[in-house]
């Protein structure tokens, strides 16, 4: 297997919000760590492009977030996906269901050539 | 929705504080949060440390474009670096002085300018709807009559007949005597038709506007007052309306006042005293003479094209009732585009002259800066090294350019002010402009024209320091300025280019000069110089009576030649320059076909002394005498260029004329011509008649004032009061006041473009000393080497001098061509001078080179004086 890939800002933010959707409130590092996990390493998240993300969804108001402490007693800013943000996320994975089945219909196209 | 949230974010953001630090902790979680992961895969606690700061690379550039994100860029940013402008202007007092005074000289006469423009050209006029307005005349190819007049019967039958009007008004100016109190008061009157009112849609402050059948014979006489007049004279009283005021002897009930601001027509009429009252035209049937005005309003739906084709169709209507109306036709012209025509293209012209002016200013602004900006090089550079964005080290600039105009505006509005006071003081021939003043269309022309500059300002230096490479400009350091050769390229060139528009300034100044030296120098064919003229009206007593009249005036002129000082009295109906009196005549033996119009003259009724207290010279035949009465035999004096034109060759005294009174008229004698519209138009045709055979109940007195002595006004009026004393003298000037009146717009022109070109040069010759010091003080190690090595001092001055001789030649080279390009521009406006008059374009350009020289020869000594020890120095 090869390097890791870079996450696109687009499906960053759809992984940011399903995390949070799924694990309750997550502080950035946390995130990072579970997006990762879940790609079983195949995607390495760069902070450089993970906080802006966060601040983008924040300012859609599909995120908040708020201070608190980290399990292993840290100050840490813990992120917690708004009721906006689920209908986004309910919205986007239509979406991607629907690209999916389409796009795989291509690829099940059957032609002289194959 | 998501976006309009999301900016929403970001507004708040940028309003509330710098959250850069709050960020800053969370990226320190973060970071702490890798070392202890690290630390549990067994790395010791400093190799922890540093394989996580190395992974998370430089905090501080992800913290500012987190803020970036955060925040409107824009409304973060640009208090910032207006206050950052803000502080290097006030550190560098000098730079900032000069280019804000060059700006706020630039901007102010621009912005003057453009008031009179915007008062005169643009500003509609101040009634409802005042773009549908237009002036209409009679036209008369064949008939030699010259002006915008109508008659009453030609306004009859157009207010008839035509269709693209909502309604049409016309109107004459008049005074009226006002006897009330212990002295009479003459005062400015319009006659007017009862519709003026409802065409230009405005409607009397208080009481009524005249009803549609008053004027007519046998209708009460009423007035309405302008609101001057109600003040002045009954203190605001409103129930002045419906008592009676004697005007002229006769009384006349007010119906209504006017609102303060309301002064049609003086408003179109330059340094014309506003009206005191308006009272109804009464009917004529005298369709030879042309001594109204008529404007009307076009429908809706009317273009002027329109009402133009519509006025046709009247005057076809017109002639197949009335066959003597062959020939004519009628003009329609908007009423605001016709009143400003003889001025539109003199504005023009100022406009574009100070815009050039402008551009110069611009041009020295963006050389100073551009100098600046070289000894900047380095901090942008280093800016850039640093991460800076280029767009944010543009936005910078930009901003600082746009405060700099800004100021220069504000300074400039100050300049602006005062040069309105003095182009109104300076103009009184130009309609309208009396209203210019800073008004919103004003202001935002001003501030757009400082925005503009002030972009131009902060781009073009800024981009020359951004296409540097960043490390070329690092590795020079020292005091050396890495870029300098192309900078003094730009310089130069914006230099060449402020000589080309001084130069082109230098040219049209001259060109000006020299036409208004010509207006000057032409023959008026009478002597101003110590004449006084004033109008006065015969008492109605002795108005309705001829012999009464004649005696009346034959006494106030008597009366007037006893104070001292008078060497000779006369009068005339029409004085050159102040009054016409133009109506149709016929010569003996030159019938017109019938159904022509009779061609018109200048026909003035004067007393004997005329000729001598005006020094119109006679060249043949007799002057008028005290015998020229209506029991004498009728005669006439006609002009030169009267005689010259009917008997041409041949001889004209003996035959005769006939005026609008149909009496046959010998010629007695002939009179040098007189230039009765101006000194710029040519002489009108004139046929002089004597008073004592055709007088006029009022009259314009000529006084001749002896050589050396002075006479008072009060001497004048007391002399004339001992004799009428219900009779009020009025408009007393001087002929010479008069003359140079009507050269006012001529001296305005030139005055105004002298100034421009004279701040031109001024700019110009500060640019062409910038360029060349700023050159010395790049190549001062290698001049001091030059010097070390034996060259001598005259070849340093011609090192320098000659960058400024050839800078200069091709400066005004490419100003001469520009200047014979635009010529054209020019030539309506110049009078006896060609628009490519030989001498000045060779005078102008030598003079303009001469000061180019002069001003490198400051920077050429200074180059001679550089130390010898700046030869060592290593930079």
């Amino acid at each position: 297997m090869g390097e890791k890939r870079e996450v696109w800002q687009g499906t960053l933010a759809l992984m940011v919000l399903r995390t949070l959707a799924v694990l309750g409130p997550q502080h950035g590092y946390g995130i990072k760590k579970r997006i990762e996990q879940i790609s079983a390493d195949m995607l390495a998240v760069n902070h450089g492009t993970l906080y802006p993300v966060l601040l983008k969804l924040e300012q859609e108001d599909s995120i908040t977030c708020k201070w608190g402490v980290s399990e292993n007693n840290r100050r840490a800013k813990f992120y917690r996906v708004t009721a906006a943000g689920r209908a986004e996320l309910e919205k986007e994975r239509r979406h991607w269901e629907r690209t999916g089945e389409i796009i795989a219909r291509f690829f099940a196209l059957n032609g002289e050539s194959s | 929705m998501k976006r309009a949230r999301g900016f929403m974010h970001r507004l708040l953001a940028s309003i509330r504080r710098d959250d850069r630090e709050d960020f800053t902790a969370e990226l320190e979680t973060h970071l702490q949060l890798m070392i202890e992961e690290n630390v549990r895969r067994g790395l010791s606690p400093a190799e922890a440390r540093r394989a996580a700061i190395h992974r998370l690379g430089g905090t501080e550039s992800i913290a500012e474009s987190w803020h970036d994100q955060r925040v409107l860029p824009l409304l973060d940013t640009v208090p910032r670096d207006v206050w950052f402008a803000l502080r290097r202007l006030t550190h560098e007092p000098g730079f900032a002085t000069v280019c804000v005074v060059t700006l706020a000289l630039a901007i102010g006469a621009n912005t003057a300018i453009f008031s009179a423009v915007n008062a005169t050209l643009i500003q509609p006029l101040p009634y409802p709807a005042a773009d549908r307005l237009v002036q209409v005349w009679e036209t008369n190819p064949q008939a030699e009559r010259w002006g915008d007049w109508a008659s009453y019967p030609d306004f009859e039958d157009w207010s008839r007949a035509s269709r693209a009007f909502d309604g049409l008004a016309l109107y004459r100016n008049a005074r009226l005597r006002l006897t009330r109190g212990e002295y009479p008061e003459m005062l400015t009157a319009v006659r007017v038709s009862p519709s003026l009112f409802s065409v230009l849609r405005v409607d009397p402050m208080l009481g009524r506007s005249f009803l549609a059948e008053e004027g007519r014979p046998g209708r009460t006489d009423v007035a309405i007052l302008s609101y001057g007049l109600w003040q002045r004279q009954f203190g605001s009283d409103p129930t002045i309306i419906g008592q009676s005021l004697p005007l002229d002897g006769r009384n006349h009930v007010v119906v209504g006042i006017m609102p303060p601001r309301f002064d049609f027509p003086t408003n179109l009429q330059p340094s014309a005293r506003p009206p005191d009252v308006w009272i109804p035209v009464v009917p004529d049937t005298a369709r030879g003479s042309h001594s109204y005005r008529v404007i009307g309003r076009l429908k809706p739906d009317q273009t002027i094209v329109q009402a133009r084709m519509d006025m046709e169709r009247v005057v076809r209507i017109v002639v197949d009732l009335d066959p003597g109306h062959r020939g004519r036709g009628a003009a329609v012209e908007g009423l605001q585009h016709h009143t400003v025509a003889t001025v539109r293209p003199s504005l023009l012209l100022l406009m574009g002259a100070v815009v050039l002016v402008l551009l110069i200013a611009c041009a020295n602004v963006s050389g100073l800066l551009l100098a600046r900006g070289a000894t900047r090089q380095r901090e942008v550079a280093l800016r850039l090294a640093l991460g800076a964005a280029s767009s944010r080290v543009l936005q910078q600039a930009v901003i600082e350019g746009i405060v700099l105009a800004l100021v220069g505006a504000a300074a400039g509005l100050l300049v602006a002010h005062a040069g309105i006071r003095g182009l109104v003081e300076l103009a009184p021939a130009v309609p309208l402009v009396k209203d210019a003043s800073l008004d919103v269309r004003v202001l935002t022309f001003t501030i757009v024209t400082a925005l503009a500059t002030g972009i131009v300002f902060g781009i073009v230096p800024t981009r020359q320091a951004l296409r540097l490479e960043a490390n070329d400009v690092l590795k020079e350091g020292g005091t050396r300025q890495a870029g300098g050769a192309r900078v003094s390229a730009i310089r130069t060139a914006v230099t060449v280019g402020e000589v080309a528009l001084a130069l082109v300034l230098s040219i049209g100044a001259a060109l000006f000069l020299r036409s208004f030296a010509n207006v000057r120098s032409v023959e008026a064919g009478f002597d101003a110089t110590g004449v006084v003229t004033a109008f006065l009206a015969a008492p109605p007593t002795d108005a309705t009576d001829v012999p009464r009249t004649v005696q009346f005036f034959e006494r106030v002129i008597a009366r007037l030649e006893q104070v001292p000082g008078v060497s000779a009295v006369a009068a005339s109906s029409a004085v050159p320059l102040i009054s016409n009196e133009t109506s149709p005549f016929r010569v003996e033996g030159l019938e017109r076909a019938a159904g022509q119009d009779l061609a018109h003259a200048e026909q003035p009724k004067v007393t004997p002394g005329y000729f001598r207290v005006m020094g119109i010279g006679l060249i043949r035949g007799r002057t008028f005498s005290e015998s020229d009465v209506r029991s004498g035999e009728p005669v006439a004096i006609v002009s030169k260029g009267f005689a010259d034109r009917y008997w041409p060759g041949g001889e004209a005294l003996g035959k005769r004329v006939a005026i609008t009174d149909g009496t046959w008229r010998r010629i007695v004698g002939i009179a040098q011509d007189v230039r009765n519209d101006g000194l710029e138009a040519s002489a009108k045709p004139t046929i002089y008649i004597p008073f004592g055979q055709f007088p006029r109940a009022s009259i314009s007195l000529v006084v001749r004032i002896e050589r050396n002595s002075s006479v008072t006004m009060t001497a004048l009026r007391d002399a004339v009061r001992d004799v009428a004393p219900t009779q009020p003298l009025f408009g007393v000037q001087t002929m010479e006041q008069v003359l140079g009146a009507s050269l006012s717009l001529r001296r305005f022109l030139m005055v105004l473009i002298g100034i421009f070109a004279g701040i031109a040069v001024l700019l110009g010759l500060v640019g062409v000393y910038g360029v060349l010091a700023y050159l010395v003080g790049q190549r001062r190690q290698e001049i001091a080497v030059r010097l070390a090595l034996g060259a001598t001092r005259s070849e340093i001055v011609r090192l320098v001098a000659w960058r400024g001789v050839v800078l200069g030649s091709v400066g005004v080279t490419l100003g001469l061509a520009v200047s014979v390009a635009f010529s054209r521009v020019l030539e309506g406006t110049l009078f006896g001078v060609s628009a490519l008059d030989p001498l000045t374009y060779l005078l102008a350009p030598a003079l303009l080179l001469l000061v180019v020289v002069a001003a490198s020869s400051l920077p050429a000594w200074r180059a001679t004086r550089v130390p010898a020890i700046v030869a060592l120095r290593s930079e």
